[in-house]
């Protein structure tokens, strides 16, 4: 009984270790899972539910991961994949396109907005254009503070394979606005 | 290097890539080609700057809250259907179906194979019917015919002929000949008299009183003096 009863307060304290670990996780990681989501929808209110969707799933499987270490990385695969599902699902393609437009870059006033998203729409349908493998470099490319080490440790791609990606990607952009 | 050839090179040396001896010669002496590869960096940067733009974008403030509040909802141990409904079900009808075995089988094994009749010993129930208008019958005297049933048998029912108001003193007389302690001074003060077989087993007074006659209707005609006799005066005499 006494086993039992050690057990069971083991497994509660594991528990909360767990929770307090993830929930830390969370908080450093759930922007970044958003802007991965976002880079695929650009909708932010579709970003937040699939990432939102993407830390509950990474909660559910959190004991399983192994290597704690690999978080980010997992969490933006699970993002990514998320994200890309909703957005093959179709929901609120019209809000999304509408969304484009709707999305200013901060800053700059009512004419520089006007021609940054005269640019930016093109761009991100020459980004959607692009194949799946490239268009995740690029996008976490963009986000900023990560460069090729970071995008490749977030891909598990060694970082040639970002490298090439990315000036692949690179190239074929500067070609559609050549 | 003619501008055609450097012009198919101009992205990637736009994207950093090394120029060669011969794009180096062609860049010097070819100021339209310089400018396109300015225009070229510029434009990749751009390009990069722009999805930087597009993606510096934070969520809300209600963004991890809601995200926690999701988790708590979808990961929060949830009590399945079986557990939250099916099982009080299921073990009230695996209880009900046990008690019903248990009881089936208690009936199996005490019971003979054949079935016996048994008939538990229940008050019979009493008939009360009018004496027949067209029947003269003495006014202080009512004639009460009690028929009991043999002892081997089933029970006959009595069956007793009452005037109206005159039901508590049949009552009385009834009770008396199921419990054989007729009480005879209690009904012939009532007013009544009383008639029946052995069966009733009223015994010496009722056979004093079965002597009288009787009339079509089985009636016994009570003469009118015998009203205040005693049944026990009527079993002497009888006897």
């Amino acid at each position: 009984m006494d086993e039992l009863e050690a057990v069971c307060e083991t497994d509660v304290g594991d528990e909360a270790l767990l929770e307090h670990e993830f929930e830390a996780r969370m908080v450093e990681s759930g922007s970044l899972a958003f802007r991965v989501a976002y880079g695929v929808l650009r909708h932010r209110e579709d970003a937040e539910d699939v990432a939102q969707e993407a830390l509950a799933r990474a909660y559910r499987d959190f004991k399983k991961l192994r290597d704690r270490e690999r978080f980010r990385a997992w969490l933006v695969r699970i993002s990514w994949r998320l994200a890309l599902d909703h957005r093959r699902g179709g929901k609120r393609r019209e809000l999304r396109e509408q969304g484009v437009a709707a999305d200013p870059v901060p800053g700059p006033g009512v004419e520089e907005t006007t021609a940054a998203n005269e640019f930016r729409a093109p761009l991100w349908r020459a980004i959607d254009a692009l194949p799946e493998k490239l268009r995740a470099v690029v996008v976490l490319a963009g986000i900023e503070g990560y460069d090729t080490h970071e995008v490749a440790l977030l891909l598990g791609l060694p970082d040639g394979t970002v490298k090439s990606r990315l000036h692949a990607a690179r190239r074929r952009l500067a070609e559609v606005f050549r | 290097m003619k501008c055609e050839g450097f012009g198919r090179l101009l992205t990637d040396l736009a994207l950093g890539g090394s120029a060669s001896p011969e794009m180096e010669s062609h860049l010097s002496d070819c100021a339209r080609c310089r400018v396109a590869l300015e225009d070229q960096r510029r434009l990749i940067s751009r390009i990069d700057e722009e999805i930087a733009a597009s993606l510096d974008v934070a969520p809300s403030l209600e963004f991890l809250p809601k995200a926690s509040l999701r988790i708590a909802r979808q990961c929060a141990p949830t009590r399945s259907a079986f557990r939250g409904w099916l099982l009080p079900v299921t073990a009230v009808a695996a209880g009900t179906i046990l008690v019903g075995l248990c009881l089936w089988w208690r009936r199996s094994t005490v019971l003979p194979s054949h079935p016996i009749a048994v008939k538990a010993p229940s008050a019979p129930p009493i008939t009360f019917q009018p004496s027949p208008p067209s029947v003269p019958v003495p006014r202080a005297v009512v004639t009460t015919r009690i028929k009991r049933a043999s002892r081997v048998t089933p029970l006959v029912e009595p069956e007793v002929l009452v005037p109206p108001g005159a039901e508590e003193a049949v009552r009385c007389l009834a009770e008396g000949l199921r419990y054989h302690s007729v009480d005879p001074a209690r009904f012939l003060t009532a007013g009544f008299v009383v008639v029946g077989p052995e069966e009733a087993r009223v015994n010496a007074p009722l056979e004093a009183v079965r002597q009288f006659p009787t009339d079509l209707n089985g009636t016994r005609l009570w003469p009118e003096e015998a009203r205040p006799l005693n049944l026990e005066q009527v079993g002497r005499s009888a006897s």
